[in-house]
C-alpha cells in the first residue's frame, strides 16, 4: 500500500499552546480519508501543516512523496481552505483562468464543462453566486489541478443540505472516475459515513484513531449488560466508553476476539457511536498498547 | 484590483489636466508682466523678474500636492497588496497552487512596482512639461535645483516605490486593510520629511561661495539651490548682521527705514578693511543628478529594505 501522506512526530505550537503534537500518519492512497474531531482539535491545523501553508514546529511529513511545498507536491495538491476562499470580484470564467496561470497543468476545459453542467453562469460574478454554485466554482477550481491528492477543509459545513448532498456527489463522483485520494475534514459525521474508507480522528492535538473504516466497524461492537461483569469484559478487550445504569452498563468496546459473555447483548457499533465514544474519552487511544482506565 | 486601476487612470488624468490649466495660466501671467519681450528688447527687466517670481513661487508652492501620489499609490496598492488576502483568506487559495508563495510574491510586487513606476513616470514628464516655458529666464527659481526639485528628475520614482513599499510592509505587519492604510501614512510621510529636512547634511557637501559684502551674489541667475547665507569676519567665523554697524559705526548719520527702525548704512571702507564677506553654501544646477541619484538611492534602498522585511514576515510560517 503506497501511502500519500507519511508524518512523524508532526506538532505546531503557537507561542505556548500546541495546536497539534505527536502526530503519527501514514495515509493510504486512493482512499476517501475522512479527518474528524471537536472544534480546536488541531484539524484546520494538521490540513495547513499537509499543505505547506505551515510548517511544523517538531516532526517530518511526506506528502505525495516529497516535503509540503516541494513543487512536485505543489502541482499534485489541490487544496479548498476552510470558508473556500476565492476572489468574489472575479467572474467564474475569470477565476478558472486563473486556475490555469497559477497551475501549469490545469484543464480549464474540464473545469469550464462542470460549471456549464451545473448551469453555473461563467460570466457572474463569484460573490454573486449561491453558496452551493460558490462551492462548485471552488472545487472545480482544485479539480482543475487533476490532484493525485485533494485536501478539503470543512467543505461542506457552511452549506445547506442540498448543496451538501450536491458537493459530496461531485466529490464521489470524482474519486470514482479519477480513483485521486481525498482528505477531508468534518464534524459532521454523517458526511463521513457516507463517504469514508478510512477515518482519522483528532482530539486534544493528538491523533486518536486512525484506520480503514471497514475494519474499524468491525472491530467495534456496543455492548449492553450487568455492571457487575464490566471487569470481566475490560480485562479481555478494549472499553473505549461506558455509561453506568443502576445496574446496567452500556459499552463501547474494541474487540479483541468474540464477546463470550452470554449476559452481554452485542451489536455492531456505528460509525457515528464510535467517533463519539472516542471523542468523549480523548485518553482512549486506538494503539494496541494502550489500555483503558475509563470505567472509574 | 480593477477598481484601483481606474481610479489611479482617472487621478492621473486629473493631474495632468490640472498642470496644462496651470501652465496657460501662468504663460499667460508671464507674456502679461512682460518679461520675455522686456528680455528681447534688452533692457534691465529686474522688476518684471520679480513679479513673475513671486507668481511662479505661488503657483509652485500648490506642486506640493503631488506629494499624494506616492501617498495614494501606498494606500491603495500598498496596504490592500498582503492585508486584503489575508483579511479574505484568499493568501490560503494562491499558495497552495503550483507556483510558489515566494513567486506569487514577487509577481504581484513586480507588477505592482512597475505601475508605481510608470506613475512616477507620468508625473515626471508632466512637471518637466509643465516647467518648460519657464525654463531659461534668469530665474533662480524656476531651476530644477528650486520649486519642482522633488517632482522631477528619478527621486519621484524612489518615493513612488518607497510609498508602496510602506503601504505593504504596513499591511503585511498588520494584517488588515483599512488599519494598514491608516498607518502607511506616516510611515512613507516620516522617511519623506526626513530627508526633506537634513538634505544639507547627506552628502554631497553643498559648496562655499565668499565675496565682498554687500554686493550681489555673482552667481545670481545661475539656478543655484542656496541653503544657506551668513556673514563673516575677516577669519571666516560667521557675524550677525546687526553687529555690523557696531564693527564699523556708519559714517553718515543715521537714517530711519521703515517702522521707525533705526539703521545706519556701516561704513563700506571699514567693511571692506576688516575683509568682512558673504558666505552662500548652494548647490548648483549642475549637482542635480548627483543629489537626485542619492536620494534616490536612500528612498529606493528603504524602499527594499521595507519589502525584504514584509516578504519575510509574511512567508515566515510557510513550509
Amino acid at each position: 500500500m503506497t501511502s500519500v501522506v507519511d508524518a512523524v512526530g508532526l506538532g505546531r505550537r503557537y507561542g505556548r499552546t500546541w495546536a497539534l503534537r505527536d502526530c503519527t500518519l501514514d495515509l493510504p492512497a486512493g482512499k476517501v480519508i475522512g479527518l474528524v474531531g471537536p472544534n480546536g482539535a488541531g484539524k484546520t491545523t494538521l490540513l495547513h501543516l499537509l499543505v505547506g501553508l505551515l510548517r511544523p514546529t517538531t516532526g517530518t511529513v511526506t506528502v505525495l512523496g516529497h516535503s509540503p511545498g516541494h513543487p512536485q507536491t505543489r502541482s499534485r495538491l489541490g487544496f479548498i481552505a476552510q470558508d473556500k476562499p476565492l476572489y468574489r470580484g472575479f467572474t467564474v470564467a475569470e477565476t478558472l483562468r486563473m486556475g490555469g496561470w497559477l497551475n501549469l497543468g490545469f484543464d480549464h476545459e474540464a473545469a469550464t464543462l462542470r460549471m456549464t453542467g451545473l448551469d453555473i453562469p461563467l460570466d457572474r460574478r463569484v460573490g454573486k453566486l449561491s453558496g452551493g454554485q460558490y462551492a462548485q466554482v471552488a472545487l472545480a477550481l482544485a479539480l482543475g489541478k487533476r490532484p493525485d491528492l485533494l485536501v478539503l477543509d470543512e467543505p461542506v459545513s457552511n452549506l445547506d443540505p442540498l448543496a451538501r448532498r450536491d458537493f459530496l456527489r461531485t466529490v464521489m463522483e470524482d474519486v470514482a472516475e479519477s480513483g485521486r485520494t481525498v482528505l477531508f475534514s468534518s464534524h459532521l459525521i454523517a458526511d463521513l459515513e457516507r463517504t469514508c474508507d478510512h477515518l482519522v480522528l483528532l482530539s486534544a492535538s493528538r491523533v486518536q484513531l486512525s484506520g480503514d473504516v471497514d475494519d474499524l466497524r468491525a472491530n467495534h461492537v456496543m455492548l449492553s449488560g450487568p455492571s457487575s461483569h464490566v471487569d470481566a469484559i475490560a480485562a479481555a478487550h478494549t472499553v473505549v466508553q461506558a455509561d453506568y445504569g443502576e445496574r446496567q452498563a452500556s459499552l463501547l468496546v474494541r474487540a479483541s476476539g468474540p464477546i463470550h459473555d452470554p449476559t452481554f447483548t452485542v451489536r455492531p457499533a456505528s460509525l457515528e457511536e464510535l467517533v463519539l465514544a472516542y471523542m468523549s474519552s480523548p485518553r482512549a487511544g486506538a494503539t494496541p498498547h494502550l489500555r483503558l482506565a475509563v470505567a472509574s | 484590483m480593477r477598481w484601483s486601476i481606474v481610479a489611479t487612470a482617472v487621478l492621473l488624468v486629473g493631474v495632468v489636466v490640472w498642470l496644462v490649466l496651470l501652465r496657460n495660466g501662468l504663460t499667460d501671467t508671464l507674456y502679461r508682466i512682460g518679461l520675455p519681450q522686456c528680455q528681447a528688447a534688452g533692457g534691465d527687466c529686474g522688476e518684471q523678474l520679480r513679479d513673475f517670481a513671486d507668481q511662479y513661487r505661488w503657483t509652485v508652492n500648490t506642486f506640493g500636492a503631488l506629494e499624494f501620489l506616492p501617498v495614494l499609490v501606498g494606500l491603495f496598492w500598498g496596504a490592500p497588496l498582503i492585508a486584503r488576502e489575508v483579511e479574505q483568506g484568499t493568501h490560503r487559495l494562491v499558495w497552495t497552487q503550483s507556483i510558489s508563495p515566494r513567486r506569487w510574491l514577487a509577481v504581484k510586487l513586480g507588477l505592482f512596482g512597475l505601475a508605481a513606476i510608470a506613475v512616477a513616470a507620468v508625473q515626471v514628464g508632466a512637471v518637466v512639461w509643465w516647467n518648460q516655458p519657464f525654463t531659461g529666464l534668469g530665474l533662480e527659481d524656476t531651476s530644477p535645483m528650486n520649486g519642482l526639485y522633488h517632482y522631477r528628475g528619478i527621486v519621484p520614482f524612489g518615493t513612488m516605490l518607497y510609498g508602496l513599499a510602506a503601504g505593504v510592509v504596513c499591511g503585511a505587519l498588520i494584517r488588515r486593510t483599512v488599519p494598514a492604510m491608516a498607518v502607511a501614512i506616516p510611515a512613507y510621510l516620516g522617511p519623506r520629511v526626513a530627508v526633506a529636512l537634513s538634505r544639507e547634511h547627506l552628502p554631497p557637501a553643498p559648496h562655499v561661495l565668499r565675496y565682498p559684502f554687500p554686493d550681489g551674489n555673482p552667481r545670481s541667475g545661475l539656478g543655484d539651490r542656496q541653503v544657506d547665507y551668513q556673514i563673516v569676519d575677516g577669519s571666516g567665523n560667521p557675524i550677525p548682521g546687526s553687529s555690523l554697524t557696531d564693527i564699523c559705526p556708519p559714517d553718515e548719520p543715521l537714517e530711519e527705514l521703515g517702522r521707525g527702525t533705526a539703521k545706519g548704512r556701516p561704513d563700506l571702507e571699514c567693511i571692506a578693511a576688516h575683509g568682512i564677506r558673504s558666505e552662500v553654501h548652494y548647490y548648483p544646477v549642475e549637482s542635480f543628478w548627483p543629489l537626485q541619484a542619492i536620494e534616490f538611492g536612500l528612498f529606493a534602498g528603504l524602499a527594499a529594505l521595507v519589502l525584504a522585511l514584509a516578504v519575510w514576515w509574511t512567508l515566515r510560517r510557510i513550509a
